[in-house]
Order: C-alpha cells, then sequence, then structure tokens
C-alpha cells in the first residue's frame, strides 16, 4: 500500500540521518519498520526505495563496513548534504529569495519556485521585506517548452521541434539548445540547428506544441564560454548603426527612447537614432508614416521611399 | 498553465512533500490546516492524510519516545520530536534555477532602482550557483523585461485599493498622457503583461501594457471615486481585411490573431479598436501587406503615405 511505502521511506530517511555510523542491510531490516517478507523482497524493497530517495535528491553514502572482514556494504545520508545550507542569512536576504520564488507565479517555473519557497520559509527566518520597497519582479514566460528546454540544455540533449516560419508555415527543426534568453519580453532559445548546419535563434512563443527530447544526455559538446545574452545581443539587439531621423515634436515616443535631439525647429526635433536591424528599423520608420523623416543612412532613405511608392501604388 | 517540476508526475511528490512538511510546522508551529494545506497546493484531507502516515514515522524503535509527536485533531498543527527531519532538504536544480532567474530578475530591476540591494543578491546567486551545474549561469539568463518598481508600485495600488498617476505611451495614438488608475490586477496576454484598471480620464475601464508605462507615482486616491459597477469600455472594433503577400506570421503577431490562420490564400481578416493604429502597422510593413477595405481606411493610409513622400521631395 502506497502509504506503507512512504512510512517506510520516511522511516529510512530518518534512521540513515540519525545514524553516526554506516547501516548495514542486515541492520537496517531488522530495525527498520516496514521491510517485511523473503531476504529477497526485502532487498528487492531497499533497492527500490535508495533509488527513490535519491531521485528525489538524497544522496545516500555507501561504504564498505570492514572490507578485510566483512563485505557488507553500509549505508548513511550525511546530514551536510541532506539539508538547505545558505550559510547565515538575514530577513532582507530571505525577503529577496522570496521574490524571487514570487516572481515565477503562473509562470513556467511556478512548482519549482514555489517548493523552494516552502524550503526557505522553513528555515524560520522572518522575511524583512521593509528592506526592499517597490520591487515586485515577474518572470512572464509561460511556454510549457520552457522547463524542458532547461534540461536539454544543461544535459546536452537534442531536441525536436515545430516551429513557426515567417510565412506561418510548420517546419520541423532539429536542433543542439546552447542557451535561453529574455530580451525586450520574450524568450529566445539559441540552438545549433543541424539541417542548417549553423547556429540559430528561435523565439519561443513561436515553438508550436511540445519540444521532444530526442537523444540520450551528453548528445553534443557545446562552447563551454557561450554566453546566451551576450549572443542575443550581438547577434539581435545591439545598436549597430546611427540614422538621422526628423520627428515631428510630440510624436514618436518609442522612437526617441533611442533618440538624442540635435536641433528642433518649429515643426520638427531632428534627432540621431540608434538602431540594430536596418530591416526592422525601415518597418519602424513607414510605421510613424509622415511623422518621421529620416535622413540618412542612404539605404534607409532609399528602402523608406520606394517602400512608401509602393503603399501609394498598390493602394490606387 | 504551470509546468511540471522534477518529480511531479513520477509518484515521488507525496515523499517529498512528507519530508518537507516536518521543518515547516517545526517553524511554524501551530499553523491552521487550512493555511498549510494551501502553502502545500493541497487539499485538507490530503494534508491530513500526510499528517497521519507522518505520525507512524520515527527512530528505529518506534516507541513513542523515538515518534515524531504530531497534533492536529483541533485544527491546527504542531510537531515535536522530529529533530532529525527538523532542517529543511536541499534544494534541488529546478528550484535553484528558478531562485537563481528570479534573483537576476530583482537585480535587473534594483540596478535600476535601489542600487543598494545589488551585492546582496549578487552574493544570494554566487551562494546558489554552488549547488548546481555551473553552466546553468550563462546559458539559461534573464534579460531586461519588466519595469519592477512600476508593477511594485501598482501592486501597493491593488493591494490597498489605492490609486496611481502613469504616464502611458498610447502606441494607438503614438501619445504621451498622464492619468489617474485605480489598479485591479496583472493580466499575461500575448507575451506582455497588462494592468486592468478603471482610468479616471476616459471614465472607463482599460487595460495598459506594463512595458508602456513610462512611470508611475501612487496618489492619494481619498478624493477620487471609483464607480463600483460598470464594464469595459465598449468602443467599437473595425473589422479590417488585408491582403497579405508574405510576412503571415508578423501579422498574426500584431494583430492578435488566435491561431486563426487566413481564409483564403491571401486575405485576412483582422479587427481593431484604432483606425490609426492600424493603418501605421499595414504602413509598417511597407506594401508586402495591402490593406483592402473598408475603404475609407484604404484611401487614408494611401494619403498618409503619399504625405510621407513628399517629406522626402521637401
Amino acid at each position: 500500500m502506497a502509504s506503507r511505502k512512504n512510512e517506510r521511506l520516511v522511516n529510512l530517511t530518518i534512521a540513515l540521518l540519525a545514524t553516526k555510523r554506516f547501516l548495514t542491510k542486515s541492520e537496517i531490516f531488522r530495525t527498520i519498520d516496514g521491510y517485511e517478507g523473503t531476504t529477497e523482497s526485502k532487498e528487492r524493497m531497499f533497492e527500490r526505495d535508495k533509488d527513490d530517495l535519491r531521485r528525489i535528491g538524497i544522496s545516500i553514502e555507501v561504504q564498505g563496513v570492514d572490507p578485510g572482514f566483512e563485505d557488507e556494504p553500509g549505508y548513511r545520508i550525511h546530514p551536510e548534504r541532506y539539508s538547505l545550507n545558505l550559510g547565515e542569512l538575514n530577513g532582507t536576504e530571505v525577503a529577496l529569495l522570496s521574490l524571487a520564488a514570487e516572481a515565477w507565479r503562473g509562470a513556467a517555473l511556478g512548482v519549482a519556485a514555489q517548493s523552494a519557497l516552502v524550503k526557505l520559509r522553513s528555515l524560520g527566518i522572518d522575511s524583512d521585506f521593509d528592506a526592499i520597497p517597490n520591487l515586485s519582479p515577474r518572470l512572464n514566460v509561460q511556454s510549457p517548452n520552457f522547463y524542458p528546454l532547461t534540461r536539454a540544455i544543461a544535459d546536452h540533449i537534442a531536441v525536436d521541434f515545430t516551429y513557426l516560419s515567417s510565412e506561418l508555415n510548420e517546419e520541423l527543426r532539429h536542433v543542439h539548445p546552447y542557451g535561453l534568453g529574455s530580451r525586450h519580453g520574450h524568450w529566445y532559445l539559441v540552438a545549433y540547428d543541424t539541417d542548417r548546419a549553423d547556429i540559430r535563434t528561435f523565439r519561443l512563443d513561436r515553438i508550436v506544441n511540445q519540444v521532444e527530447l530526442v537523444s540520450k544526455v551528453n548528445f553534443f559538446k557545446s562552447d563551454p564560454n557561450f554566453k546566451v545574452l551576450e549572443y542575443l545581443d550581438s547577434t539581435l539587439f545591439e545598436n549597430q548603426a546611427v540614422a538621422r531621423v526628423s520627428i515631428r515634436l510630440g510624436r514618436g515616443h518609442g522612437l526617441r527612447r533611442n533618440a538624442t535631439v540635435l536641433s528642433t525647429d518649429d515643426e520638427y526635433d531632428l534627432c540621431e537614432v540608434s538602431y540594430s536591424n536596418p530591416s526592422h528599423f525601415t518597418d519602424y520608420i513607414l510605421w510613424h508614416a509622415d511623422d518621421v523623416i529620416v535622413h540618412g543612412p542612404e539605404e534607409v532613405r532609399t528602402e523608406v521611399i520606394k517602400r512608401l511608392q509602393t503603399l501609394v501604388d498598390a493602394h490606387e | 498553465m504551470l509546468m511540471s517540476s522534477t518529480n511531479q508526475n513520477s509518484g515521488l511528490e507525496k515523499i517529498e512533500r512528507l519530508l518537507d512538511l516536518v521543518p515547516y510546522v517545526a517553524t511554524h508551529q501551530g499553523i491552521a490546516l487550512e493555511e498549510l494545506a494551501k502553502e502545500f497546493s493541497i487539499s485538507t484531507s490530503q494534508l491530513t492524510e500526510d499528517l497521519t502516515t507522518l505520525w507512524m514515522c520515527g527512530l528505529p524503535g518506534y516507541t513513542p519516545l523515538e515518534l515524531m509527536d504530531l497534533s492536529f485533531d483541533t485544527g491546527f498543527v504542531s510537531i515535536s520530536n522530529a529533530e532529525t527531519l527538523a532542517r529543511p532538504r536541499i534544494l534541488d536544480r529546478d528550484e535553484v534555477l528558478a531562485l537563481i532567474l528570479g534573483l537576476e530578475t530583482l537585480q535587473e530591476d534594483a540596478s535600476r532602482n535601489h542600487g543598494d540591494q545589488i551585492e546582496t543578491i549578487a552574493k544570494l546567486v554566487a551562494k546558489l550557483i554552488g549547488f548546481i551545474d555551473s553552466n546553468v549561469e550563462r546559458t539559461v539568463q534573464v534579460g531586461s523585461s519588466a519595469l519592477s518598481n512600476e508593477r511594485g508600485i501598482l501592486q501597493k495600488a491593488i493591494a490597498k485599493g489605492g490609486a496611481a498617476e502613469i504616464t502611458y505611451h498610447s502606441i494607438s495614438r503614438d501619445e504621451v498622457s498622464k492619468r489617474v488608475i485605480h489598479p485591479i490586477e496583472f493580466i499575461f496576454a500575448n507575451g506582455h503583461e497588462y494592468v486592468s484598471a478603471f482610468c479616471d480620464l476616459t471614465q472607463s475601464y482599460r487595460t495598459f501594457r506594463i512595458d508602456r508605462i513610462m512611470q508611475v507615482a501612487s496618489v492619494d486616491a481619498a478624493d477620487s471615486i471609483v464607480p463600483m459597477s460598470g464594464s469595459t469600455s465598449s468602443d467599437e472594433k473595425i473589422a479590417i481585411t488585408l491582403k497579405v503577400h508574405s510576412r503571415y506570421r508578423d501579422v498574426v503577431e500584431r494583430f492578435n490573431l488566435d491561431g486563426g490562420l487566413p481564409i483564403t490564400p491571401e486575405l485576412v481578416e483582422v479587427e481593431s479598436f484604432s483606425a490609426d493604429w492600424a493603418t501605421r502597422e499595414i504602413m509598417g510593413f511597407g506594401g508586402q501587406v495591402g490593406l483592402v477595405s473598408p475603404l475609407e481606411l484604404r484611401a487614408s493610409l494611401r494619403d498618409r503615405a503619399l504625405r510621407a513622400l513628399k517629406g522626402y521631395q521637401a
């Protein structure tokens, strides 16, 4: 019966934690409640119990009791490796850790964060929330793929998934996942795409359905110095170019976040704006219609004029 | 939707919970059954079953001297003689990862708002990294996104039923305005976080995207009154037909077509509260998406493009 088994597991944990010396199997079977039946069935029970405890992260030490005399191994759980030890923690630190866990409420790692929170609260240290006014972070990653991907990245497991292409086709991708990072509210997976033989970046919310872990652990190697945010910034987000634009007064508030005003007349601010991706920047200029005029670089200016002409022609 | 953690479906969650209940009760003696059940996200009958199981556990010998002493029949739980299990278990990898990412988010915000906690946060991250494979630190990272100072003020207003003055960038009109709002709750939709609130300026219920709130200040709500009933603002949505030549995915994402795919290979119907915003979005596609109807919107798009072109001829 399940509750008998759980009772036995708790008793085994307590006994192995409390013992100062290693306990042999026969001592365990003799003294711990719940080991019944033939020697063989007790052995099987014990093997399963050890596996179960290890699967929940409890490390059981094994040692030959006296190799010269008797080869029956002994077992114990080292209290230091069983219990949470974060050193001295004060109320502010506990409050910060609690906030870190609360940030996951309703999001991808919500379950793990909640169980971490329970353990932190079990330390019995009062949180000092007054020390950290107005902080209320939120990790808004909802994707059910977030958690399996963190596993695949850590364990170097190859992954298959269906990705929505820019033309809305569902494409099957085979990748070796390198990292997950967020920028500007979106989460990105950086991975080696085996079909394209190149590193690609995927937005998590464009992965259709559940990712599949398709290889054994340590299936591929990755650069030990790879840093996901650095990679994302250098490929997608770093402002690499500067444009000169006129922005109508009181308009273009989004654009103004990356702008420096050079001069002002009664209709426009003349600004320098930094941007990362020329084609996205062109789209963004067009979005502002007649509120923004781009003076340079020349390629962007030419492209904007060409696109405006296309828009006029297409809407005769 | 919550994603499962390590052992959620492996049948081992119960043994984990039994082991975790002991230190929790040990530091929260006399906690009400309901409260304890809520903390562990289980029902009170499940909790009672767990406590009954624990009641039978202890050190070998299993006489009253060795068994843990649990009491919960009064509706309040306390424990004694449980020293062996009294310290919380070590954090597992997922828990550590959740905390590290949460702390990184905090750090991002603290560096913008209160420099004083940055060192403490960094120290905590360093402690936690010691528990897991250190590559997690560089392969899963949180970048800037949430504006936690702003959220914090709104959160307090929600908790106290108070008000806040926000400086908001309205994308639909590309305008910045100040308004007093009475926040009700935070909502996630389409990858963005919003606060739903009663807006004094428009005297209606509105939602505001958090990342477009440029500034927040708490205000004394005593002099502004929130109507207790009423519904969300009922502006009419405009139906717009688009001709999509390419970049279908962008159309779907920007117009929030919820999984709905094109009606025909080219024509797509979308909806928007703002004709101005929709026109701008379509212009942003630079001709790869055309506006078919309504006809007056089509004409105004052409006018705008012409006016913009004039700017280049000057």
